[in-house]
């Protein structure tokens, strides 16, 4: 910014744009390295994952391409809530989407070859299976690293706008479903999920739900996190909990049934023994949803 | 003092509706298995394996098979063993594993036999289980 007045308004405006240009550049390349910071950070437990692997190339392909497809709205809508949002526009939307996805599918195929998971002579089906079922969590990751690793400049001044205290219902039941999917593609691949709920009676189950339910309720308004939601003074705490836990339950139970629904995890099974398991991945599913209300 | 967004008192009508929705659903599943719960013995697991569907195939001729769990309790580590037997004799014996056989659950599994069973006698059965 400091250029000396005695030069010609050209030079100036020019010398400003360089600088501009230079600054966007700059920012872009940091937005990357965050990104595959982020990508790292949460894609890393399931890239080490056996079950991972084995779905890369067992998983049905229609449900893989379902939830490749699926990720593509669910990677906009995040960028649209973590963006700036004033200045939101669907070009730069679509492009911070596509470059963390991007940066998912590169990171998760770097770091499967490192582990020497694939390799040149493998079946096509199972090289692209295995790195595309790891980029949609890593391409997750990407974006919230964009917006969580920073150091809390402009992005936080942003969010934390007075003139904007109050996020809209549908976004914040949005970040929900993001949290309550992240948490459950961690998990649901594993064995232990469908072990818990083999172990577990129905009483257990039970227990499992008030227990999700109270988790929920607790992580975002007793207990004071930062980014807590406090009630006003005049609002009986029933109301969030109709309004807000039990809507964000409801979605981590329905994230729960699609990603067992896409891992295979339902095939074969009756009406039962498949809520049960809904219900154990309804959990970590309630916490996910809960965390993204805070952290989002 | 307000450290995040604060939940308004008078809300759009869709955030009850949602709410409402969302808690009907909750309120039916804990019903589901709170019903389960006062109903359900605790049975062992009951296995059944019927055979599906035999092809010829590479290496000998492939047996399909379903193996059922009507029980109310998931069994673990089911050795199902197939009996090739022709004039009384046992002449092959095939066994495979599953890993669960998880309660009100059928999985499908293959034995593979290398001698033509036209003329003789399949018999499969779970050998065995053990609690997950």
């Amino acid at each position: 910014m400091g250029i000396s007045l005695n030069r010609d308004e050209t030079t100036a405006a020019g010398d400003q744009q360089r600088q501009d240009e230079a600054n966007d550049l700059n920012d872009f390349l940091i937005g990357l390295a965050r990104g595959l910071g982020g990508a790292l950070l949460f894609a890393l437990p399931m890239q080490m994952t056996m079950e991972m692997w084995a779905l890369g190339f067992t998983m049905d392909r229609w449900r893989l391409l379902l939830l490749l497809l699926v990720t593509l709205p669910l990677l906009f809508g995040i960028a649209r809530r973590i963006g700036f949002e004033k200045t939101f526009n669907w070009r730069d939307g679509l492009r911070d989407a596509m470059v963390a996805y991007g940066i998912g599918i590169l990171s998760s195929a770097v770091l499967l070859s490192l582990f020497g998971l694939i390799t040149g002579d493998m079946a096509r089906e199972d090289l692209v299976g295995k790195i595309a079922l790891q980029a949609v969590p890593a391409s997750i990751g990407a974006l919230l690293g964009r917006s969580q690793l920073g150091n809390g400049g402009e992005d936080d001044q942003d969010e934390r706008d007075p003139a904007q205290p109050r996020t809209g219902y549908g976004t914040e039941l949005f970040m929900m479903a993001v949290g309550a999917l992240f948490l459950n593609l961690n998990t649901a691949p594993t064995e232990e999920m469908i072990l818990i709920s083999y172990l577990m009676t129905p009483w257990h189950a039970l227990l499992t739900i008030f227990l999700s339910i109270a988790v929920m309720h607790g992580f975002v308004y007793a207990v004071s996190f930062k980014g807590g939601h406090e009630l006003s003074d005049d609002v009986p705490r029933w109301h969030a909990l109709i309004r807000f836990t039990m809507p964000g339950y409801a979605i981590a139970l329905l994230i729960s049934v699609y990603c067992l629904w896409s891992f295979g995890r339902f095939d074969g099974a009756q009406a039962m023994p498949a809520l049960m398991a809904v219900i154990v991945l309804g959990l970590p599913g309630a916490v996910g949803a809960a965390a993204a209300r805070l952290i989002l | 003092m307000s450290k995040g967004p604060t939940t308004e008192t008078r809300a759009h009508w869709i955030e009850w509706a949602t709410g409402l929705t969302a808690t009907i659903l909750v309120v039916a599943m804990i019903g589901w298995v709170a019903y389960d719960a006062a109903t359900g013995t605790h049975a062992e697991p009951e296995l059944v394996v019927t055979i599906t569907a035999q092809r010829p195939a590479a290496g000998g001729t492939q047996v399909s098979f379903t193996i059922s769990n009507t029980g109310k309790r998931s069994a673990a580590g089911v050795p199902v063993t197939g009996l090739l037997v022709r004039d009384g004799i046992v002449k092959e014996r095939r066994e495979v594993t599953f890993d669960y056989v998880p309660a009100q659950s059928h999985e499908d599994g293959v034995l593979i036999f290398t001698e033509d069973p036209s003329g003789a006698q399949i018999d499969l059965h779970a050998s065995g289980y053990r609690d997950p």
